[in-house]
């Protein structure tokens, strides 16, 4: 037994060390991976007559001399996970014609995937490598020989860095820099103030890349050199910092996140060589301050990757639908390849929430394996600036990017992406369609969206992009009239309209704005497609000569009734509103009922397709209408249409000031008339925008959408004094006449006026008539309104009362 | 069975009644033969009397018949004519499969009864121009033919048509009317026109000699045709008259045309054709994939302004040409200047050629080249005073070493408009690519391009269907990748583009040669398409 517990001793200590030792191993962290690195470079000069790329003037004209040679740079990585090759060229954009061929040629050493190839976005280099027609305008004519040596001495020296590579460190750092770089569009927009080094070094700690990252356009040759090839100030940073570095160091420079900035002029020179040569310089002597600041050690390197699906545009059919989006992780480093010219803003975002997630820093490279164009925060979606007009993708596309890079950061957790939201049925209330939406702008937006996705698609088709395939709106001026008759124009033509509408959107809300993102999501539209539609009644009403387009064909100009009744007049409701929407087109009427996470709950009655509000009432009883009239002037098309700025008085306005301030501050509206009525004071006033804005109160206690004046006009005939009244004039005078039939006005009484049909009147002197779509009793008392629509027999429905009280939900 | 020898005698009886017998056949014999013999004589002289050849052809045609065509002996040519690679080039809009299939459809009758219904050539004619639809057709029958006609009437497949005691047949399957006269096969869709040709009174017939001289083949043709015009037909303004030879073989076909211009159409375009005369013709620059040599006998100038009077078109008037052509007193001469200047003085010899489409440019290109003769006086002056003119304000670079004009534009080279003065004339190209490449380095590569053609005639074309059907693809596919072309889609254009190449590849070359005589209106014209051998096979329907 003695024997036995004995033997258990010496077998149990050999096992007790066993234990120790894979305890200790478990606990020790383990040493970093072997780190292997190399670098190369090549130039890639372009034979003098290939086009150079960036600038539509150049009119596709080839080259006329070398100031100095454009590059391609490589680095190569690896470690025992991951091989990658990191590519930086002298390039405007890395296209798809010259992505592919060079994944073609590449060294199999590594996975196509793991190759990562960016353009410095130097406007001095060739173009020449695009066969997209479009894109040819900008490029020049397509070279197939220049695609050929330029992607073959992508690969080259992809191999170059292969041979050289040898055990490396990496590391990196960050330095602010104040007048490197500027916003190119505002004197003191943001601007990326952060300097991002990366270097890595051979064992015996000698460079073997040096790289940069700040953001900024290398579009500083200009004047005589216009037809220069160069590689701009990043060409002269290479050099610079080349030559403060030990030999064989290859610098590399990561553009930033450059869409609106461009490099500064600390030493105040002027246009031309000496410029980039500043630039240049100063930044390598910062980069190589930074670069010998930095530690480097083996650490871990790994790349994400993943083909995304882009939003919805209406350049699809020269622009990708699906797109690369990169991420490489170096240690505690976060580098984000974005493919395309992000504005600054975005950029910055990202590394905000790079940070959040854990990394110790971010930098943003643009330009990275392929070109969406530009993309632009939602705030310059709206804004006459050349950046937002190249954003094909919707205001919305910053937060794509945000959602799909939280997608591929590997620290931290990712934000919960919400579930799309559901889909509102609808009601049918005694004939009228009801349909409520809740929850955030962007869900509510969705809702609709969905639930009224193939009206919204049809009105699109039928209203916009058949128009444009007709001809009927596509200009006849400029370059347009050019071409073939085989050539179809379309495409360009709903390009030019999207654009041109986004200025519309000028001084919107972030609500209306993420609302309108939800609605074009849910539609399954494009962003501008979708505003298109939205302000296609505001370009009807503009007619031709502001827009080009024979727009007044599309809806005719709505004309309506709108009156309120208030205090002793309305007797006990103390304030009533009638109102009649009178639309040419035959749409079908909706009541949809808004129910916001923030702001009032309202109820406007319109159409499937808009989302501002032609008639509606908030939970606080203020009411809103809107009346085309043409006295007052077009439209202008420098804000909203006045619809929608209707839905923000209505989601944010409690009292009836508040609501005639908010309209009062619409400077931008012009040629309508407003009612806007408040339970609160149990009042109503109609604001004019006849290149003013002024607000009329009721007259013994009502009021009318416009006030018959009756003007004195000789008779011919009988050379008598006679009075003469517009036709609007005519149908709001026989509105006061039946009103004035009576001293107290109740619902029944409204309700009578709305549904008059004058005999001896048949058109737009009718109270109601054949374009009657809607008729509206309100109570903003007793938040109730009574709605009545015309149905497809061209009768009205009977009344169907809607509450926004709590009682009446 | 009894293998007992048996033994036979014949009977009296038995030998008595072969004799009889014999006697009787041969009695009976001679009557047989003598009605076989009989018969046949009658039957001969049906025969002969009833295809008895007591009618002319010309009894039938009208002496102001619009239009005739001679068919010459369809029967044998048939079946060349069916299976000849032209038909596959054709475009099928043109109705071509319905003639190959009439071509090659079964009749179902045996080649010889074919062959004895038609012999020798076919005459068709009629007078709607339009439509043709009063066509009578007039084919000769051998008299076994004749015969077989006849014998065909009983079948039951023929209705009677009395029409007054003319005797007409109807055909109610291919609806077609037809009579029999003599041994002549009088046939029309047209029940009224079949019956105006068999009552033409005879001085309303066409004279024999005349019918005759019209049936006399002139050449191997297998079709030949004259069509008459009235002012108010559809090409009588231009024309009084077009006569035709055609020849269609198993890989090509050739057309030769003679027209006469109406007198009317000759005075309105007197500045233009006036003294028109054909002419030695130069070949277009080779390599072409589609090219045109034309003398008119006069310079571009001079047709411009001819045009301006016969259609008194605005800018054709020598007065704008005179406008555009002076540079302005402040020296901006502009393109209008370097037009005239340049274009002006070619002619009468011109050469257009389309070398190739540039798809690669910044919007495809055409490649086209003018070679030009002119004057080498007014030429030197034209460079000179385009040397002359300030290179910053003239839109143009001139290369006075070279003596090469070029006008830089948007794009590359493919869209820089050159001109240099070569031989006797001006070689412009709106390629500076292909310019260089013709003229070389010092021009003398153009002298390829000034071969004789070897033919006298007004205007030559000639064009190679394929690598212009490729270039156009070419092009065409880059506007539909872009969503660029109208009713295609990238799916939808690869389609239609295997379509038209499939049609293309058939064809090797297609020629015109024209020639006028501007004194008298006669315009003589031969056109030949050259199928390649095999490119596709025609199948019977």
């Amino acid at each position: 037994m003695a024997l036995r517990r004995g033997a258990n001793r010496r077998t149990s200590i050999p096992l007790w060390w066993a234990s120790l030792l894979i305890a200790v191993l478990l606990w020790t962290p383990l040493p970093a991976q072997a780190l292997e690195a190399g670098a190369a470079k090549l130039p890639i000069t372009p034979p003098l007559g290939t086009p150079l790329n960036g600038y539509y003037a150049r009119l596709g004209q080839g080259a006329e001399q070398v100031h100095d040679p454009v590059w391609v740079r490589c680095l190569y990585l690896a470690d025992d996970d991951t091989k990658l090759f990191l590519v930086n060229a002298d390039l405007c954009i890395i296209n798809r014609e010259l992505r592919e061929r060079v994944l073609e040629l590449a060294p199999r050493e590594v996975p196509r995937e793991n190759i990562i190839l960016t353009a410095t976005h130097n406007h001095s280099a060739q173009g020449a490598m695009c066969r997209n027609l479009l894109w040819r305008s900008i490029t020049g004519r397509y070279m197939p020989e220049v695609l050929e040596q330029t992607a073959g001495a992508f690969a080259q020296v992809m191999h170059e860095a292969l041979q050289n590579s040898t055990r490396a460190a990496i590391g990196y750092g960050t330095a602010t820099q104040d007048n490197l770089t500027t916003n190119r569009r505002f004197p003191n927009g943001p601007r990326d103030s952060q300097i991002g080094v990366l270097r890595v070094e051979d064992s015996d700690g000698n460079a073997i890349v040096i790289a940069a990252n700040i953001a900024a356009h290398p579009t500083t040759v200009d004047g005589d050199d216009f037809m220069s090839i160069s590689a701009d100030y990043p060409g002269y940073y290479y050099t610079a910092l080349e030559a403060l570095s030990n030999p064989g160091c290859v610098a590399m420079f990561f553009n930033g996140a450059e869409g609106d900035q461009r490099p500064g002029n600390p030493e105040r020179k002027a246009d031309g060589w000496d410029l980039t040569e500043s630039i240049g310089r100063l930044l390598a002597t910062r980069v190589k301050q930074l670069a010998n600041t930095i530690t480097c050690t083996e650490q871990p390197i790994s790349l994400a990757r993943k083909n995304a699906v882009l939003p919805l545009t209406m350049a699809d059919s020269f622009l990708p639908t699906t797109t690369i989006l990169q991420t490489l992780e170096i240690g505690d480093l976060l580098m984000t390849f974005i493919p395309g010219e992000p504005c600054v803003d975005i950029g910055l975002e990202l590394r905000r929430r790079a940070l959040a997630r854990g990394y110790a820093s971010q930098f943003t490279v643009g330009l990275a394996n392929d070109h969406a164009m530009y993309f632009v925060p939602r705030e310059l979606y709206g804004q006459r600036i050349y950046e937002s007009g190249m954003n094909f993708y919707g205001p919305g596309i910053e937060d794509w990017f945000y959602r799909e890079f939280d997608e591929l950061m590997t620290r931290g957790e990712p934000a919960a992406v919400p579930a799309p939201p559901g889909e509102p049925a609808l009601e049918e209330r005694k004939s009228v369609l009801y349909m409520r939406i809740a929850g955030s702008p962007y869900e509510m937006g969705f809702q609709q969206g969905a639930a009224l996705g193939e009206t919204l698609r049809a009105n699109y088709a039928r209203e916009v992009v058949a128009r444009c395939e007709s001809g009927e709106w596509v200009p006849d001026s400029g370059l347009w009239p050019l071409g073939a008759g085989f050539i179809n124009k379309t495409p360009l033509a709903l390009l030019r309209l999207g654009i041109g509408a986004r200025p519309l959107l000028a001084g919107l809300s972030t609500e209306t704005l993420s609302m309108l993102e939800g609605m074009a999501d849910g539609a399954q539209l494009p962003f501008d497609a979708l505003w298109l539609v939205q302000c296609l009644p505001t370009y009807a009403a503009t007619a031709t000569e502001e827009t080009g387009y024979p727009l007044e064909q599309m809806y005719l100009t709505p004309f309506c009734t709108m009156f309120a009744a208030v205090g002793d007049r309305a007797g006990a409701e103390e304030l009533l509103v009638g109102r009649n929407l009178d639309w040419p087109a035959a749409e079908a009427p909706l009541v949809v009922e808004v129910r916001p996470d923030t702001g009032h709950r309202y109820l406007q009655i319109g159409f499937f397709w808009n989302l501002g509000v032609f008639t509606g009432m908030n939970d606080a009883g203020v009411v809103a209408c809107v009346e085309r009239v043409e006295a007052f002037g077009q439209p202008t098309l420098d804000g909203p249409p006045v619809e929608v700025v209707l839905s923000e008085v209505l989601r944010e306005a409690d009292t009836l000031n508040e609501a005639i301030a908010l309209m009062e501050s619409a400077k931008h509206v012009r040629g309508y008339s407003v009612l806007l009525a408040g339970a609160d004071a149990a009042g109503a006033a109609i604001i004019e925008y006849n290149g003013k804005v002024q607000v009329r109160r009721p007259t013994n206690g009502i009021i009318l959408g416009v006030t018959p004046e009756a003007r004195k006009e000789q008779d011919e005939e009988t050379d008598a004094a006679l009075p003469v009244l517009t036709v609007d004039e005519l149908r709001y005078q026989r509105v006061l006449d039946l009103l004035n039939e009576e001293r107290i006005i109740g619902p029944e009484e409204i309700e009578a006026v709305l549904m008059d049909r004058q005999a001896g009147r048949t058109g737009k002197d009718q109270i109601r008539n054949a374009w009657t779509r809607h008729s509206v009793v309100f109570e903003p008392r007793e938040l109730r309104l009574r709605v009545a629509v015309q149905g497809e027999d061209g009768e009205m429905s009977e009344f169907e009362t809607f509450s926004l009280s709590e009682a009446g939900k | 069975m009894s293998d007992a020898p048996r033994t036979y005698s014949g009977s009296l009886k038995a030998g008595g009644r072969r004799r009889k017998v014999g006697r009787s056949v041969r009695a009976y014999g001679g009557c047989l033969t003598f009605l076989v013999v009989a018969f046949l004589f009658v039957g001969s002289i049906y025969f002969f009397w009833s295809t008895r050849d007591n009618h002319d052809a010309n009894e039938f045609v009208a002496a102001d018949q619009k239009y005739a065509f001679i068919v010459a002996d369809v029967l044998s040519n048939r079946s060349v004519i069916a299976q000849s690679q032209v038909w596959n080039a054709l475009p099928p809009e043109w109705g071509v499969e319905g003639i190959q299939n009439v071509l090659l459809q079964e009749s179902g009758l045996p080649d010889w009864v074919l062959n004895n219904l038609i012999t020798g050539d076919i005459y068709i004619s009629g007078n709607d121009i339009d439509s043709f639809s009063d066509s009578v057709l007039v084919a000769r029958m051998s008299r076994v033919g004749d015969l077989l006609e006849q014998m065909h009437r009983f079948s039951g497949s023929i209705e009677k048509d009395h029409a007054g005691g003319l005797g007409l047949r109807h055909l109610p399957e291919p609806d077609v009317y037809y009579a029999v006269r003599g041994r002549y096969l009088v046939a029309s869709f047209a029940r009224s026109a079949l019956i105006n040709a068999l009552t033409i009174a005879p001085e309303n017939r066409m004279a024999p000699d005349v019918f005759a001289k019209t049936m006399q083949q002139s050449g191997a043709e297998h079709v030949r045709g004259l069509m008459a015009f009235h002012s108010d037909d559809a090409w009588g303004e231009v024309f009084e008259s077009i006569s035709f030879a055609l020849r269609i073989d198993a890989n090509e076909a050739h057309l030769k045309c003679h027209a006469t211009l109406r007198d009317m159409w000759r005075e309105r375009f007197q500045k233009l054709v006036g003294g028109v005369q054909p002419q030695p013709l130069v070949m277009p620059p080779p390599g072409a994939m589609a090219a045109l040599s034309a003398n008119f006998g006069q310079s571009l100038e001079s047709v411009w302004t001819g045009l301006g009077e016969a259609f008194g078109w605005t800018y054709f008037t020598p007065e704008q040409w005179a406008t555009w052509k002076r540079i302005p007193d402040d020296g901006q001469a502009g393109l209008p200047q370097l037009a005239t200047r340049v274009l002006g003085p070619l002619g009468p010899d011109i050469r257009v050629c389309l070398q190739g489409i540039d798809v690669n440019e910044m919007v495809p290109a055409p490649e086209i080249v003018v070679v030009a003769e002119a004057e080498p006086q007014a030429v030197d002056l034209t460079f000179a005073e385009l040397a002359a003119a300030p290179p910053t304000i003239a839109p143009w670079r001139l290369d006075e070493t070279q003596r090469r004009l070029h006008l830089p534009m948007f794009g590359g080279p493919s869209i820089e408009p050159t001109a240099a003065p070569f031989e006797d004339g001006i070689l412009f190209s709106t390629s500076r690519t292909v310019a260089d490449a013709l003229l070389g380095e010092d021009g003398s590569a153009a002298s390829a391009a000034t071969r004789p053609l070897g033919q006298v005639g007004n205007l030559f074309v000639e064009v190679h269907p394929l690598p212009l059907v490729e270039g156009m693809v070419e092009a065409g596919r880059l506007f539909a990748e872009i969503d660029g072309l109208k009713k295609y889609t990238p799916e939808t254009f690869e389609e239609a583009a295997t379509n038209w190449l499939d049609r293309a590849q058939r064809v090797e070359s297609l020629t015109a040669l024209a020639a006028l005589q501007g004194d008298t209106g006669e315009i003589n014209a031969e056109l030949s398409l050259r199928c390649r051998a095999g490119a596709g096979r025609p199948e019977a329907q």
